[in-house]
């Protein structure tokens, strides 16, 4: 963030998996849906939960849950779509477990998350990479992720099995 | 750049492309007359289009450039004819410039279009001195030539030069003679030819007196015209003019063969010099002249001259040049005029630009509206007598504007091949090289994305035919053709797809020089080679790098290209074959589909999900009952249906979606053993007959649930690798559906589409190195387990057991209409009998086996598997009564039959094959066997051994080389042709080379014509089919024969 550290604020949708925080930069949605009537797509990676046809244009549903490295989710009536805009990447949106508030943070609260060799290990297939910063909330800890890269896994793990 | 700048650019980039067809439509001779006149005349208010609204929106480079090219034009529309190449050049090259003025608009007036200018100037002064037109008075002629004027018109007619000629002579010379007046002959000197060299040919005064004198204004009239639409005499018409006095100098206009045919089989013009310009409209109605347009007086009408801007420099009231008085040709060309006006005029009413990002959201809209639609059908209560009919409309009006909105995005082929001629001129003339193009079907339409997307391609494609394929004349013409080559551009709907077709009469593609180049580029093997087709040969051009021009030059030739036109065009759902006659020309052949955007599926569930399933691909679709099951076989590790008598291979669709890895033997043989452990005979199933690449497969899917025309939405990108998915859509209840992409399904399930298995046998010797053969496990009693080559097995099939008929001690079953000795194993060898007799199976495999000298089928238990082996037999005590030998196969004693011996002690030993087994009294012949499959190896020495003869092995060619330095002489050699290290082919030569006479017999698992051929050139004496053991022993007894007396 080049703007002046003092003043700057940013404002994330949060949302949970299980009971851990997350967000994305608010700029980076297009819209939370309730959708989640999916169409499995046979041979593409565990992170894809399916297609789905959001006013007839059809989103890619990937399973955060999986590209962090946690257990698969399962759909419940509380379960949210979260889509992103085009800038991010084409057509696709996340599945999260709840949808929280949007959270304002002061810049400064953000912090770069930059993972020690020891956490990189930890999570799994190197998937560090998908979180971008860890911000301070007054109760707790918001993990702010990088949607931008999240196709970006789906991708690789199809080029890997089609060698 | 403001809007209207925006508006203006778009209109005039199509403006310029329908410019440029005019334009070399004007260099066609067989266009000519008719046309040419109206193609003139549309260029004519393309370009005054331009003009005015460049010169409105102040870009006045464009604007001059645009009317230096209209007064070109309007040159020419007097005098079509008149038409020369260089003046067509200057036409196109200006075209050119304007182009790219109005490419960089905002710059345009900064660049410097003078020297253009001034060529358009030359070219139009050039037209105006009418070079081209010829006059000559006859009776100057007559003197010169002592009044021999038939000889003059002979040599005339030889030299070719003069178009049109016309005789001018006065009305009243026809009645008086002599001749009074003057008797002119004119004509339109052809381009070649300048007015004094035909003086000079015809042996004429170069100067000719006087020169043509043109007049000012004429009068122009079709007599023949005039008479049948007023069906009056000539004489009144003749007596009107009089009365009028408006004309003078009249004459009568008639072709020279009228003066010797008589009259009235050419046109009769009557021409004359008005004396009041300008009154030729009035006497036209005076006269009741037919059309208003007939009088050709030729300040007629407000022409587009009149409302073209001045042009700076010019001044605004220049006067007509006098060469626009000259009277024109005698078509009517006032109704072309009127009818091209007319179409202009409609074309801009009924059409209207619209954005095509706007067009996809029309249609993105539209099927959210059909959504809509299926959902409010389901929530209406259909008994509701008020709400039903409103429904109902609903549903009908949705579906024509779907119908309707698709439409939009159809557009003509012929606005993408129009820039084709074009394109093959130029580089015609580059090259030197003289091409005709033809279009045909440029009606055809097709989807706006799939045109735009196509252009790139196909340009590559046609100035690949100008450089590769049409030679240059000189060889044209030494080969018999004539000079000019011909390409021909066709588009026709076939199959619910375009074909799109490029031909030309070139040399055509030489398959020698695609073998050449791909085994330079070790892109493929010589074996792989030989098993290919030509179409398949043609289609290694396909491939990155591959080009076969001997000299790459600047059009092409790169080797870049072919490759990224076949992935662009199979991108667009298209397919790409190249056919080629060496010598007569090559075809390239595209498939595309009408659309990308909406395709007829059929819907289908597996496992509880939806997919559809493009029509395109579907033949028929099968239902099995319960009762029909049976009809399922299996053929080694794949499952096949017997369609009408076809063997069908089946993939069932639910076994390629569970597994995301391409399907292997390992994966096949475990499948089919989970569909038979969960065989549920009362299941209900569907075999789709998809075809794919001309193959067929069936495709076993859980239900269908009707066809439907979806609307294609692209996969999305992170998962497009997904292979077996060509996009997806959504279905009318919002729900998201994959479509299946057949090809890629094939792919997927490593589908062998070869009738035989022997093939695929040698493909895989081939890639593992060639130690593995491949062999059919199966059980007879409880005891033992068997093996049997795939190569000796014909095919396995099922039968009921009361389909065995016994008669006296033998049993008999009837396949295919062929009545054959059924063998039971346990009743020639010892070994164990099938458990119990089996009673609960009611069917039983029967194992018919090839090379057999009679029809004969094993009946056995249970069929186990087939597995690749690479075994080293050990010899069994049972070796005479049928068995090879025996080895541990998964684990298992496994005897491995001789089928050969079984059949001798089945069937008796064939009268044409008995010889002695142990050779007459001769010396024992040394043979020298190379295979590099250890079992073939065993196989074929057993049979050469049991013949008497004495047998050293060598498991390459390379080995064997090897054996014939140490261990030589051999009376004969027998090879095998895929082997690793050295292959059959090259030992051959190598054997040949060190000039071992030896003779050499080659035996191979390839078949065909090719190879027998092959095998000659290599050096074999002979060829022989593997493991088919009556003609082996045949091949080497005269083989050896022939040696004997040889020697």
């Amino acid at each position: 963030m080049s703007t002046p550290a003092s003043t700057a604020t940013r404002m994330f949708c949060t949302f949970r998996l299980g009971e851990r925080l997350f967000g994305v930069d608010i700029l980076d949605v297009k819209e939370v849906t309730a959708e989640t009537s999916y169409t499995r797509v046979a041979h593409a990676p565990d992170e894809v939960l399916g297609l789905v046809n959001i006013r007839g244009h059809i989103f890619l549903a990937l399973d955060l849950r999986r590209l962090l490295g946690m257990p698969a989710t399962t759909l419940t009536t509380e379960s949210r779509l979260v889509l992103f805009k085009p800038s991010v990447g084409s057509a696709f949106g996340v599945v999260v477990d709840r949808i929280s508030d949007i959270q304002t943070a002061d810049s400064e609260r953000i912090e770069a998350f930059v993972p020690t060799d020891h956490e990189r290990a930890a999570t799994s297939l190197g998937r560090s990479d998908l979180i971008a910063a860890v911000c301070e909330l007054p109760d707790e800890l918001l993990v702010v992720l990088s949607p931008a890269r999240f196709l970006a896994v789906v991708e690789q793990k199809l080029a890997a099995s089609s060698t | 750049m403001s809007s209207a700048a925006h508006e203006f650019v778009s209109q005039a980039r199509e403006h310029l492309a329908v410019l440029e067809q005019l334009f070399l439509s004007l260099e066609k001779p067989e266009s000519a007359e008719l046309e040419s006149s109206e193609q003139v005349d549309r260029s004519l208010r393309i370009v005054h289009s331009i003009k005015g609204d460049a010169g409105f929106l102040g870009f006045t480079s464009v604007r001059t450039l645009a009317n230096a090219i209209e007064s070109v034009m309007e040159r020419l529309r007097e005098a079509p004819t008149l038409t020369s190449p260089q003046a067509v050049e200057r036409l196109l090259a200006a075209r050119d410039r304007l182009a790219t003025l109005i490419d960089d608009l905002d710059h345009s007036n900064e660049a410097d279009i003078g020297e253009l200018i001034a060529q358009l100037g030359q070219v139009e002064r050039r037209l105006g001195e009418r070079e081209a037109l010829w006059e000559v008075d006859l009776a100057e002629v007559a003197k010169q030539r002592g009044g021999r004027l038939a000889e003059f018109f002979a040599s005339l007619a030889r030299l070719g030069a003069l178009e049109a000629p016309e005789l001018d002579i006065a009305p009243e010379d026809l009645v008086s003679r002599p001749l009074q007046g003057p008797v002119r002959l004119r004509g339109l000197l052809s381009p070649s030819t300048t007015p004094e060299q035909l003086r000079r040919e015809l042996g004429l005064p170069l100067t000719s007196p006087g020169g043509p004198t043109l007049p000012q204004d004429t009068l122009r009239i079709d007599l023949a015209a005039w008479a049948a639409a007023r069906n009056q005499g000539l004489a009144t018409l003749l007596a009107e003019l009089a009365q009028a006095r408006a004309m003078t100098n009249p004459r009568l206009e008639l072709s020279p063969q009228d003066l010797t045919d008589g009259l009235g089989t050419g046109g009769l013009v009557l021409h004359g010099d008005l004396l009041d310009p300008g009154s030729a409209a009035e006497l036209a109605s005076r006269l009741r002249l037919p059309g208003s347009d007939r009088p050709r007086a030729r300040e007629e009408g407000p022409r587009p001259r009149s409302v073209a801007a001045p042009v700076p420099g010019s001044s605004p009231s220049e006067p007509a040049p006098t060469a626009r008085a000259e009277p024109e040709t005698t078509r009517p060309r006032g109704e072309s005029m009127a009818r091209g006006g007319n179409t202009g005029e409609a074309d801009r009413t009924s059409s209207l630009r619209i954005n095509v990002e706007l067009l996809d959201r029309l249609m993105t809209l539209t099927s959210e509206l059909t959504l809509i639609r299926n959902q409010s059908l389901l929530a209406f209560d259909q008994d509701d007598s008020q709400v039903r009919p409103i429904v109902q409309r609903l549903d009908a009006v949705t579906s024509a504007l779907q119908e309707t909105v698709l439409r939009t995005r159809m557009q003509p082929i012929g606005n993408l091949f129009g820039k084709f001629p074009r394109v093959v001129r130029d580089l015609g003339r580059q090259l030197g090289k003289q091409v005709e193009m033809t279009i045909v079907g440029r009606e055809v339409e097709l989807d706006k994305t799939i045109l735009e997307q196509l252009s790139d391609p196909l340009t590559h494609l046609v100035r690949n035919s100008v450089d590769h394929g049409i030679e240059v004349p000189e060889v044209r013409l030494a080969r018999g053709k004539p000079a000019v080559g011909r390409i021909t551009l066709s588009a026709a709907h076939e199959e619910g797809q375009i074909r799109i077709e490029i031909r030309d009469d070139g040399k055509g593609i030489d398959p020698q020089a695609v073998r050449e180049k791909a085994l330079a580029m070790r892109l493929k093997t010589e074996a792989e080679l030989d098993r290919m087709s030509p179409r398949e040969l043609y289609s290694l051009i396909l491939l990155p790098g591959f080009s076969t021009a001997r000299s790459v030059s600047e059009v092409s030739g790169r080797g870049v290209g072919m490759d990224v036109v076949k992935t662009n065009i199979e991108l667009l759902e298209g397919s790409l074959t190249i056919d080629s006659h060496p010598g007569l020309g090559t075809s390239m052949i595209l498939r595309m589909p009408l659309t990308l955007a909406i395709i007829p599926c059929l819907i289908v569930n597996v496992d509880g999900d939806r997919y559809a399933i493009p029509q395109r691909e579907l033949e028929e679709a099968v239902c099995l009952h319960p009762g029909l099951k049976g009809r399922i076989e299996r053929a080694f590790d794949k499952e096949v249906y017997r369609l009408r008598g076809r063997l069908l291979p089946i993939v069932r669709m639910a076994d390629v979606l569970a597994r995301s890895e391409p399907f292997d033997e390992s994966s096949r043989v475990e499948t089919l053993a989970r569909h038979e452990a969960e065989h549920d005979p009362d299941r209900i199933s569907y075999i789709l007959v998809l075809k794919t690449g001309g193959r067929r497969f069936g495709l076993v899917v859980d239900a269908v649930r009707g066809t439907e025309e979806i609307v294609v939405k692209p996969m999305h990108p992170s998962i497009k690798k997904v292979g077996i998915f060509a996009g997806s859509t959504i279905m009318g209840d919002g729900r998201v559906a994959l479509i299946a992409d057949v090809a890629g399904i094939v792919e997927h399930a490593r589908l062998t589409f070869e009738k035989a298995v022997v093939p695929s046998a040698a493909d895989e010797e081939a890639g593992k190195g060639a130690q593995t053969h491949r062999v059919l496990l199966f059980e007879n009693g409880p005891d033992e387990q068997f093996a049997l080559p795939l190569l000796q097995i014909r095919r396995i099939e099922m039968v009921d057991l009361d389909r065995i008929e016994r008669v006296g001690e033998h049993e008999y079953v009837t396949v295919d209409g062929v009545s054959m000795r059924v063998l039971r194993l346990d009743k020639v060898m010892p070994v164990s009998a099938p458990a119990a007799e089996s009673s609960t199976a009611r069917q039983v495999p029967l194992i018919l086996p090839k090379f057999v000298s009679q029809p004969m089928a094993v009946l056995v238990s249970r069929i186990v598997d087939t597995e690749s082996l690479a075994v080293e037999l050990q010899s069994h005590p049972e070796h005479d009564q049928g068995l090879l030998g025996s080895a541990i196969v998964r684990g298992r004693m496994t005897l491995f039959l001789d089928i050969h011996r079984l059949s001798e002690r089945l069937l008796g030993r064939p009268a044409a094959t008995a010889s002695p087994p142990p050779t007459r009294g001769s010396r024992s012949k040394r043979l020298l066997v190379v295979d590099d499959t250890p079992f073939f190896l065993e196989v074929v020495k057993r049979y050469l051994t049991s013949e008497g003869h004495e047998v050293e092995t060598a498991v390459n060619g390379e080995e064997g080389l090897k054996k014939l330095d140490q261990a030589g002489p051999f009376d004969l050699i027998v090879s095998d042709i895929e082997m690793p290290v050295m292959d059959g082919w090259q030992f051959a030569r190598e054997v040949r080379r060190k000039e071992i006479k030896t003779p050499m017999l080659a035996l191979t698992s390839l078949s065909g014509v090719g190879y027998e051929v092959k095998a000659r050139d290599c050096g074999f004496d002979s060829y022989e089919v593997k493991l088919d053991h009556d003609r082996l022993v045949r091949k080497v007894k005269n083989l050896l024969l022939a040696q004997e007396v040889l020697a």
